[in-house]
């Protein structure tokens, strides 16, 4: 019967945090009185304290207070003995105190584990393959033959200043000039003539008339078709105006 | 002399105030005629031009030529509407506002480097100028009869100045660039300012300039200019010369080098002042050869370039000459 109480007082393995108090109960041991071993020195992984001594049917029940200063298990019989400093015999061995550091208490980290990357590569691979269509397409364009566009008759060259000039001269021997058409025959008139006398060729039109007013050949024309054209009661007839247009002809 | 309208004594007149201007200043003949064409319809002026090509001295000639009041504003940054067109003050003494009159209120006056005025500076005069009325307080005031403002603008130092927006510029009716005179006329210009001589007065004495060669003698009546005013509008413009107008004018519109062309206001001007120039010359009908001489002045400021046009470093001189040379070709 007492080995089997012992069997179960020590099967409740107590456990108890680092340096501090852990109290047990109703542990009994038979015989006389015990007491804890007086500590001497540091070395002690237990310090036991004896709060109440209870009589039983062979011996006593103690409720005790523990501290455990080392982690790990430790036997409690270990740390008691008699009054009269003998050991205790035959107390289960199995009655343990387990001590755990507080760092135990706390959730480990994840264990690393190592996964090895994928195979690195085909980076010139593909730089290859996407410069062998660069250079396809870029040819592609580049030879293309585009549909040539149809064919149509090139413009007419626009009228030359003499072709113009001689349209109105006619118009002009006919007497069916407009009054545009008047204004265009004057002004190419000057601009004949600052084409063919090369010392009115650089000249601004402002001055090239101005020059054109007083040169020998230019003036009996130039005056005669202002005087035409612009003064309010002209005494220039259609037969003058024929006369002095007849070298455009 | 080939018209029967212009009388000799008409001829003469003009004659007598470019050789009144000619005695003072040398080689602006043209700036002259341009002045005279501003006077003769009512236009504006604006000289775009270096400092020291004697536009103040012009223009005092001018005036004083044909007796007409003469003011010049310098205009400055600071210059307010107010300096220009006058002002309302209150008279301590008869506790009434009194009326003071800007130097607006003259025949001539001169808005010396317009441009560097404050745009309502400029916008005042500008609305005076063409509406040709000052409203002070609340009542309005005419200008006086002629009324011409020149003004002039450096076209080269541009910091610190307002630029005249299109619409603005639009308002006058020629926009003349002043150049240097030919070496020649430098060395008569020289020649002159040599015999200046010192002028003693009040017991000192004091080197004479231009300006005290000015005569005060007015040349002819204001009659002989209400005479050529009205004989600007006798001048024949034939049917011919609008159609040469409106070529140019349409040309401009539709160069591809240009954003803006010429308004129609480019149009009347050019047969104005082409009607003016021919009466100058001696002349009682339009040609050609006044439209061309003019285009520069009434076309080159109401044209504006494109965006691509500027980028390709294009000036708005070379698209006039293209406008020109292709009008007669």
């Amino acid at each position: 019967m007492f080995a089997l109480l012992m069997s179960v007082q020590a099967q409740q393995k107590v456990e108890t945090p680092l340096g501090l108090p852990t109290t047990i109960t109703d542990l009994y041991i038979p015989g006389t009185k015990v007491e804890p071993i007086p500590r001497k020195d540091r070395e002690g992984s237990l310090v036991i304290r004896v709060i109440e001594i209870k009589p039983a049917a062979d011996g006593f029940r103690y409720d005790l207070e523990v501290y455990g200063l080392d982690p790990g298990e430790h036997i409690l019989s270990d740390y008691l003995q008699r009054e009269d400093g003998t050991s205790i015999n035959g107390l289960d061995h199995s009655a343990q105190i387990t001590t755990q550091h507080a760092l135990d208490s706390l959730p480990k980290p994840e264990e690393l584990t190592i996964i090895p990357p994928k195979k690195i590569g085909g980076y010139r691979l593909l730089s290859i393959i996407v410069g062998i269509l660069w250079t396809i397409i870029f040819l592609g364009i580049l030879f293309y033959k585009k549909r040539p566009p149809p064919t149509e008759a090139p413009p007419p060259p626009p009228p030359t200043l003499h072709e113009k000039l001689n349209t109105l001269v006619n118009a002009a021997s006919d007497g069916s000039l407009s009054k545009n058409q008047q204004a265009e025959l004057e002004r190419l008139i000057t601009g004949h003539w600052k084409q063919s006398a090369p010392e009115l060729a650089s000249l601004s039109p402002s001055q090239a008339i101005h020059q054109l007013r007083t040169h020998p050949e230019a003036s009996p024309l130039i005056l005669k078709l202002e005087e035409w054209l612009h003064a309010p009661n002209s005494s220039a007839s259609q037969a003058d105006i024929n006369q002095l247009l007849e070298p455009f002809r | 002399m080939s018209s029967s309208i212009q009388s000799d004594h008409l001829a003469n007149y003009i004659k007598a105030i470019r050789d009144r201007v000619g005695e003072i200043v040398v080689g602006q003949d043209v700036v002259v005629e341009r002045t005279l064409i501003a006077l003769l319809t009512s236009g504006h002026l604006l000289l775009e031009g270096m400092p020291g090509l004697a536009k103040t001295l012009l223009v005092n000639t001018i005036s004083k030529a044909i007796h007409l009041d003469f003011r010049r504003v310098q205009f400055t940054i600071d210059l307010l509407p107010s300096d220009i067109l006058g002002t309302e003050m209150l008279d301590q003494k008869t506790s009434k506002f009194r009326t003071h009159k800007g130097p607006i209120f003259t025949n001539l006056l001169l808005a010396d480097e317009i441009n560097r005025a404050a745009p309502k500076v400029q916008g005042a005069l500008l609305e005076a100028m063409q509406e040709r009325k000052v409203t002070l307080g609340s009542n309005t005031f005419s200008l006086p009869t002629p009324f011409l403002v020149i003004a002039t603008q450096n076209p080269i130092e541009q910091s610190g100045t307002f630029e005249l927006p299109e619409a603005q510029l639009d308002r006058f009716m020629l926009c003349h660039r002043l150049g240097y005179p030919t070496v020649e006329e430098e060395e008569e210009i020289l020649r002159r300012n040599l015999k200046l001589g010192v002028e003693k007065k009040d017991g000192g004495a004091v080197a004479r300039t231009e300006f005290d060669l000015v005569s005060d003698s007015a040349i002819g009546t204001p009659e002989d200019l209400v005479a050529a005013t009205e004989a600007v509008h006798q001048i024949h413009v034939s049917e011919v010369f609008l159609k040469h107008v409106v070529d140019i004018v349409e040309r401009s519109r539709k160069h591809p080098d240009l954003e803006l062309g010429c308004s129609p206001r480019a149009g009347i001007s050019i047969i104005k002042a082409s009607r003016a120039r021919a009466l100058i010359h001696g002349r009682d009908y339009a040609i050609p050869e006044d439209l061309f001489a003019l285009a520069e002045d009434v076309m080159l400021h109401r044209i504006r370039l494109s965006y691509e046009a500027l980028a390709e470093g294009k000036t708005p001189k070379q698209i006039l000459k293209q406008i020109l040379d292709a009008s007669i070709s």
